[in-house]
Formats: structure tokens, sequence, C-alpha cells
């Protein structure tokens, strides 16, 4: 690596080397402690590398090998000054170049929070903020990444460990969260098991509590099944109750129906192959759009996003950004379908709907889907569902 | 009956390319040849490459072979390699 660089910077010529001694020229070249290197053999002749200083001391081996040759390229530093020395432009510009990224190096121009999903990430981007953390700062006039961890997680409270990555322009904080414990009940506070939801209670456990409904008895929602208001007299004595906090396990038949319309014609989407890209410039976390119009004249497309960042050696992400939007265009090609295939994909979809309403325990008993043709196009589908599940809710007792 | 360079190499154990001024040769699968302690290029072309050395003349047979770089005491061949014969 290192020798390939100072064979460039000291500069080589492409010689070819024709003759019936070219052998022996490579011979005599090497003895005389000429740098050859690169030969191959082409056409009856050498092609080989030589160092541009080696290049007088060649003429006596060519007059003493009968050999001849000819120069087929210049390469290395020697010729890049030579062809471009002149083009003060170029290198001023490469200047400024330098020292603009450089320059623009020593500051943040983009903030990236990753990992935050429970916590305020408002709250996260103020202290971020208050510690200069934000685009536009100087990277050297940062507090200690340190302290910037310790606000993170006292000042939240629900951050667990932080940190602050500078990667080129981009400060990129990622935040780990903790863990919040689950939320524990407090027996101490009487309550009642109500129904939530309408059912055919079948049996019902009584870990604490007095029992106030049957088994085999259908209740509403809102009814109370086990109440937390428990006698404790003896009969012919004073009536006196005490509360506490009821708990039993319930378990009920349910019933959930729900209804939608399902198309009776599926639709695909297949490339077309017709794509437009437009492009936008993201200069130090500015945006700047490169299209007034940002709209294909597609009647239906795909679209895809992409980010393009230049990232310097020794400098890192320099803060521009190419941002590429692609329009994929489309055919919507929409083929008839059966009514039970039609009315399989809705229950997927309403099973999916059901399965939000359900509560503790669920498991299904039976299932009946059928469905109606409204038009030609549409099916209305049903489906209702049974379940055995524990529909026991917990409802503070109103102590008055 | 051994050389008396050969004798006494052995005896002092050295090694056979010290003792003997033999080319040391370091074949890296079929891609690369490096032999040291050669003596001059006898022939070259994209398909063949002779060598010599003090007692042997070594001939690579090959396709695309380049001389990747050639000094006094050694000398790296590339390309696909096929064969390598001794010629004594």
């Amino acid at each position: 690596m290192f020798n390939k660089f100072f064979k460039f910077l000291k500069g080589y010529v492409i010689i070819r080397v024709t003759g019936s001694d070219a052998e022996r020229f490579i011979n005599i070249c090497v003895r005389r402690g000429i740098d050859v290197g690169s030969v191959k053999a082409a056409d009856g002749a050498f092609i080989l590398r030589v160092s541009i200083s080696d290049l007088r001391t060649l003429r006596p081996i060519v007059r003493k090998t009968g050999v001849k040759i000819h120069i087929t390229d210049r390469r290395g530093a020697f010729m890049m000054k030579r062809l471009y020395g002149k083009r003060y432009a170029f290198f001023a510009g490469a200047l400024f170049m330098i020292i603009f990224f450089a320059v623009t190096a020593q500051f943040i121009w983009v903030v990236e929070i990753d990992g935050v999903y429970e916590s305020s990430e408002a709250q996260i981007i103020e202290i971020l903020e208050q510690n200069g953390i934000k685009p536009g700062s100087l990277k050297s006039s940062l507090p200690p990444i340190s302290e910037i961890k310790n606000q993170l997680i006292n000042k939240t409270g629900t951050v667990a460990w932080a940190w602050v990555y500078i990667e080129g322009a981009c400060a990129r904080v990622e935040v780990y969260e903790k863990r919040l414990k689950p939320e524990t009940v407090d027996k101490s506070q009487p309550c009642d098991i109500v129904a939530a939801c309408d059912g055919f209670v079948q049996r019902i456990d009584i870990r604490n509590g007095e029992r106030v409904v049957e088994n085999e008895t259908a209740v509403s929602a809102g009814d109370v099944l086990i109440s937390g208001t428990v006698p404790v007299f003896k009969e012919g004595y004073e009536e006196r109750y005490m509360q506490v906090h009821a708990e039993g396990d319930i378990e009920a038949v349910t019933y959930h129906e729900k209804t939608t319309e399902q198309s009776l014609y599926h639709e695909s989407r297949v490339k077309t192959g017709r794509e437009k890209a437009y492009y936008s410039l993201e200069i130090f976390g500015k945006l700047f759009n490169l299209f007034f119009k940002e709209e294909p004249d597609f009647e239906n497309a795909d679209v895809s996003d992409e980010r393009h960042e230049l990232t310097l050696p020794f400098f890192g992400y320099s803060g521009l950004c190419l941002n590429e939007r692609r329009y994929s265009e489309v055919d919507v090609v929409r083929e008839p379908i059966t009514e039970e295939a039609a009315a399989l994909i809705a229950q997927e979809r309403l099973e999916e709907e059901i399965a939000k309403e359900l509560f503790k325990n669920p498991r299904l008993q039976d299932r009946e889907l059928e469905w109606e043709k409204i038009n030609d196009d549409t099916i209305r589908v049903r489906l209702k569902m049974t379940f055995l599940e524990d529909i026991g809710t917990e409802t503070t007792i109103n102590k008055e | 009956m051994k050389n008396p360079r050969e004798a006494l190499g052995d005896a002092w154990g050295v090694p056979k390319d010290v003792s003997l001024d033999l080319p040391h040769m370091t074949v890296s699968g079929n891609k690369e040849l490096y032999i040291e302690n050669y003596k001059a290029l006898l022939s070259y072309d994209s398909g063949s490459i002779v060598v010599g050395s003090r007692k042997l003349g070594i001939a690579v047979t090959g396709k695309n072979l380049e001389i990747k770089s050639i000094r006094r005491d050694d000398i790296l061949i590339t390309g696909e390699i096929l064969h390598i014969e001794y010629k004594i």
C-alpha cells in the first residue's frame, strides 16, 4: 500500500520493450538496481513499469541489448502536476471544499435519537439542547458525555442508560428505557367483581367476597358477580357487613358478532417498469427540494424512500445528504374471486376486530360465518364467535 | 556421495538453500509464486516463464502469467500457475 503510494509520488512510466533480448534487458535493469515491476508479455513485447528517475539510465542498456523501448503511459504525482498544475481554480475549489468540510465537521448538524418508546421525546430533546446537543452547536464546546447521560437518566426517570455518539456532523443519541414494573393490585381497596359484558355464567370460583350470581345464569354488563360486601353476623343478631377486595374466576359464555362488507374482486399491484425519482438535498439538517413538482403522472404508484449520506474520510458524516423518493408505476389488476374466498378474507379481518374485545383467558367454543350478496361486486359477511372467558372486572365499592 | 558443501551444511544444520545456494520458492495455491535466490530471467511470455538459478532452471507454465515484481534476489510471479518444472 505504502510502497504503491511512494511509487505514485515519485512517478513512473509504462514502457513497451521489443526485441529478441528483452529478457536480458530486464536482467541487466534488475542487476543495476533499476526498479522494474508489473512485467507483462503481450504480442511479443514486454510491457513494464519503470520509475521516472530511472528512465535515463535505461539508454545504455537499450544500446547494449539492442531492444527498442517505447513509452506508452506516464503516471504518478509528477504527471498529475503536469496535467493539473495550471488549473488554479480547480485547486482553489478543492482547497475550499477541504476547508469547508473541515470547518463544518466541527459542528453538529443532525441529531438522531434512537430507542425512545415510552419516554417523552420532547423532554429528551430539551435536555439535549440544554447540553448543547442541537444542530449548529460546536462539538468542542460540548460538556462530557457522561454528564449528559446522567442528566438524561435523572431528569426523565424513565431512561436506564443513554449515550451520545458523535459521528461526523451527526450526534446519535442512544437511549435505553427502564422496564417499568407491572401494576400491582392494591388488595386493601374494597371492590366488587362485575360483568364486563353480557354473557352466560357457567361457573364462579370465589377466592374472596360473597357470591351474588349462581352458576348457569345469564348476566348483563355491569351486573355484580362477586360482591365485596360480606355479611359478618349470625342470624338473629344485628346486621353487620365488612367490605373486602373481591377476588375470583368467572367462566362465562360470551357471544361476539361482527359484520363487514367485502369486495368480490382481489386487487394486486403489478409493476410496469416505469419509475420516476425525485431528489431533495438535506444540508445541515435543512431540506431543499430539487424539484418544484413532485407528482409523477402515474395513476397508481408505489413509493420508496432512500437516503444517501455523504461521508468523508477523517470527518465522518458531512452534514450533506441526498434524499431519493422513487415512484414505481403499478397496474392495479382486479381479479374476480369466489364468494367463499372473499368471505375467508373478511373472516380474518373480523377475527382481528373481535380479538380486541376479548377479556381474560378466552377459549373459542364455536364460530359461525355467513354471508349474503349485496350486489355483483360486494358481499356482506357476518361472523359470530362464541367464547368461554373470564368476564369479571374489578369495580371499586362506593363506601356510602 | 554428498557434495562437501552439502555435507558440511548438514553437519551444521544449515538449510539447503543456503548451503547449496538453491532457489527458495513459496507457492500460494496456483495464484502466486515467489522465488528467492534466483539468478536471471531466461525467457518469458504470458504462457511460460523460465527462471535460472545457480544449478537449476525453473520453468513455470500457466495462463496470464505476470511478473509482479522483479529484484536482484527475488521475483514474484502471479497468474494462473498450472505447472512448475525443474530443469537440471
